[in-house]
C-alpha cells in the first residue's frame, strides 16, 4: 500500500487536473448592440452566427424603427401622442393617429383590471413633479394646491373608439411612459426575431425580454438589489426562456431628494403623490408592455393588494419588495428564483 | 520514501501546478473598458490610472481611470446618475450618461455568468 501512495497521488493531481481543465460548452458568438432611446440605454445582445454586413444592416434598421416609436409615444417629441396631447388641452375629446388604439386600449384595460393604479393620464402630475422631462427636474415637491389643480380623470373612464378618445374635462396629459418601454423591448425583438435571429436578449436599462436561448443554455439573468443600485451586486438570479420579458419598477430609478425625502417617479394615481408602499415591483410575463404596466400597478398597490391586483391582471409570477425591504413573491415566481442573498428572501 | 517515490510525488506536483496555472489564466478579467460616444467606440486600458474627456451630445463627459476602475466624474447632465454609480471594475459592468449619449462597459463575460442584470 505504501509503494503504491506515490502512484495514486500522481493519478489523483492527473484527475483533478483534467476535471479543472475539462472541455465547457462554447458559448455562441454574441453580437451586441448599444442605442440610446426612450430615456435609456437599450443594451441588444444577439446569439449565433452573423456576418459584419449583416450586423450593420440590422443595426441600420434598428435605428430607425426606435426612433420611429420614440416618437410616436414622446410627449415631447411632435409625434402622435404629443399631438393628441395638443388637442385635449383645450378639447375634452379630440382624434388620434393610426396605430396607437391597440396600446390606447390595452392601457385601459391595465387600468381597470389595476382599480386605477396604472393610469396613463396622469401626464400633468408627472409633469409637474419634474419626471416629464429628464432635464427639467425639480428640487422640492410641489405644494398641495398645485397637485389638486393638475387632478385629471382616470384613463380607465376614457370612451375609446377606433379614432377618437373622449375624456370628461379638458386639458388632460397623457403619458405612456409605463408602458413604452415594454412595448420597445417587444417591437425590437419581434424585428430582430423576424430578421432571422431567434436567439436574442434586449435590456431596456434593466428591463428586459428574451427569444430563443444563449448558445445550449437559457438566458440567465441577475436581479440587482434595489438599495444597490451603484453595484452590479445580484440578489436573485433566474433563467429566462423564450419570450419572457422580466420588469420592475423602482423608486431608484428616477428621484429626488428634499429634505431628507426621497420623491421618486412612480406617482399614485389615486393621490398625486409618489407611492409609498414599496421599494420594487418585478414582473415576469411573455407581454411586455403587460409586464412593464402591470409592474408599476403593482409598485403603487404594495405587498399587502398586490396579491389581488395580480390575479386581477392575469399576473401569475411578480415580487413586491417593501420599504423595509422585505420581498413578498408570488409562488409561481419563487419556484423559477434562485435567492443568492439569504438576507434578502422571504 | 525511495528517489523513484520522491520523483513520482514531484511530479504530480509539478502537473498539479500546470493545471492550475492553466485554470486561472482562462479566468476573465476586466482590464479593458469600452467607451461608447456619438463619436464612435474607443477602449481604454484600466491597469493606467488616468483621465478621459469624452465629448457627448450635451458637451464633455470627464471620466477617470483610478487603481483599476473606471467611471464618470464630471458630465453636463441633470441627474449625475452616471457620476453617482461610481468606478466600475468588474468584466461586464456597464453604466451611462444617458442624456449625453455616452456609455462605458467593462469588457469581458461578467464574473458571475450573468448575460444581464436586471433592475
Amino acid at each position: 500500500m505504501k509503494k503504491s501512495l506515490p502512484i495514486v497521488v500522481l493519478f489523483a493531481a492527473l484527475a483533478a487536473g483534467l476535471w479543472l481543465n475539462r472541455e465547457t460548452p462554447t458559448p455562441a458568438p454574441l453580437h451586441s448592440y448599444r442605442l440610446f432611446a426612450l430615456g435609456t440605454l437599450i443594451d441588444i445582445q444577439i446569439a449565433g452566427p452573423m456576418s459584419d454586413t449583416r450586423y450593420s444592416a440590422l443595426e441600420g434598421e434598428l435605428i430607425p424603427l426606435l426612433n420611429a416609436f420614440e416618437t410616436r409615444w414622446s410627449v415631447l417629441r411632435d409625434g402622435a401622442l404629443a399631438q393628441l396631447n395638443r388637442q385635449l388641452e383645450t378639447a375634452a375629446s379630440a382624434t388620434f393617429a393610426d396605430g396607437l388604439y391597440t396600446d390606447l386600449r390595452l392601457a385601459q384595460q391595465i387600468c381597470r383590471n389595476s382599480g386605477g393604479r396604472y393610469d396613463p393620464a396622469i401626464g400633468r402630475w408627472i409633469a409637474l413633479w419634474g419626471f416629464e422631462d429628464e432635464e427639467k427636474p425639480r428640487e422640492q415637491p410641489p405644494t398641495e394646491t398645485e397637485i389638486v389643480a393638475a387632478r385629471a380623470p382616470s384613463w380607465c373612464e376614457a370612451e375609446l373608439s377606433d379614432q377618437i378618445v373622449t375624456l370628461g374635462t379638458v386639458g388632460v396629459r397623457l403619458n405612456f411612459g409605463g408602458m413604452a418601454k415594454g412595448r420597445a423591448v417587444d417591437l425590437l425583438l419581434t424585428h430582430i426575431r423576424n430578421a432571422g435571429f431567434p436567439d436574442a436578449l434586449v435590456n431596456a436599462g434593466g428591463d428586459l425580454q428574451v427569444s430563443g436561448q444563449r448558445g445550449e443554455r437559457a438566458w440567465r439573468i441577475g436581479i440587482r438589489d434595489p438599495r444597490a443600485p451603484g453595484e452590479q451586486k445580484a440578489i436573485a438570479a433566474i433563467s429566462l426562456h423564450d419570450g419572457e420579458a422580466l420588469f420592475s419598477s423602482g423608486d431608484y430609478e428616477r428621484f429626488f431628494t428634499y429634505d431628507g425625502q426621497r420623491y421618486h417617479h412612480l406617482i399614485d394615481p389615486h393621490t398625486g403623490q409618489p407611492a409609498r408602499r414599496a421599494i420594487s415591483a418585478t414582473v415576469l410575463h411573455t407581454d411586455a408592455a403587460l409586464a412593464d404596466a402591470a409592474a408599476t400597478a403593482l409598485f403603487v398597490a404594495g405587498p399587502e393588494d398586490a396579491p389581488r391586483v395580480a390575479a386581477d391582471l392575469g399576473i401569475e409570477m411578480w415580487m413586491v419588495i417593501a420599504p423595509d425591504g422585505t420581498p413578498t413573491t408570488s409562488p409561481a415566481l419563487e419556484q423559477r428564483l434562485e435567492w443568492l442573498d439569504t438576507d434578502a428572501a422571504g | 520514501m525511495r528517489l523513484g517515490d520522491g520523483l513520482l510525488l514531484a511530479a504530480a506536483l509539478s502537473l498539479e501546478l500546470f493545471f492550475i496555472h492553466r485554470y486561472w489564466a482562462g479566468a476573465t478579467t476586466g482590464d479593458i473598458a469600452v467607451i461608447q460616444s456619438p463619436a464612435g467606440s474607443q477602449e481604454v486600458r484600466l491597469d493606467r490610472d488616468q483621465t478621459l474627456t469624452v465629448m457627448g451630445a450635451l458637451g464633455p463627459s470627464i471620466l477617470e481611470v483610478r487603481d483599476g476602475a473606471i467611471g464618470f466624474v464630471q458630465s453636463p447632465c441633470s441627474r449625475k446618475i452616471c457620476i453617482r454609480s461610481g468606478f466600475h471594475s468588474h468584466a461586464g459592468a456597464t453604466t451611462a450618461c444617458v442624456p449625453n449619449r455616452i456609455s462605458l462597459s467593462v469588457a469581458g463575460m461578467r464574473e458571475d455568468g450573468f448575460d444581464a442584470i436586471h433592475h
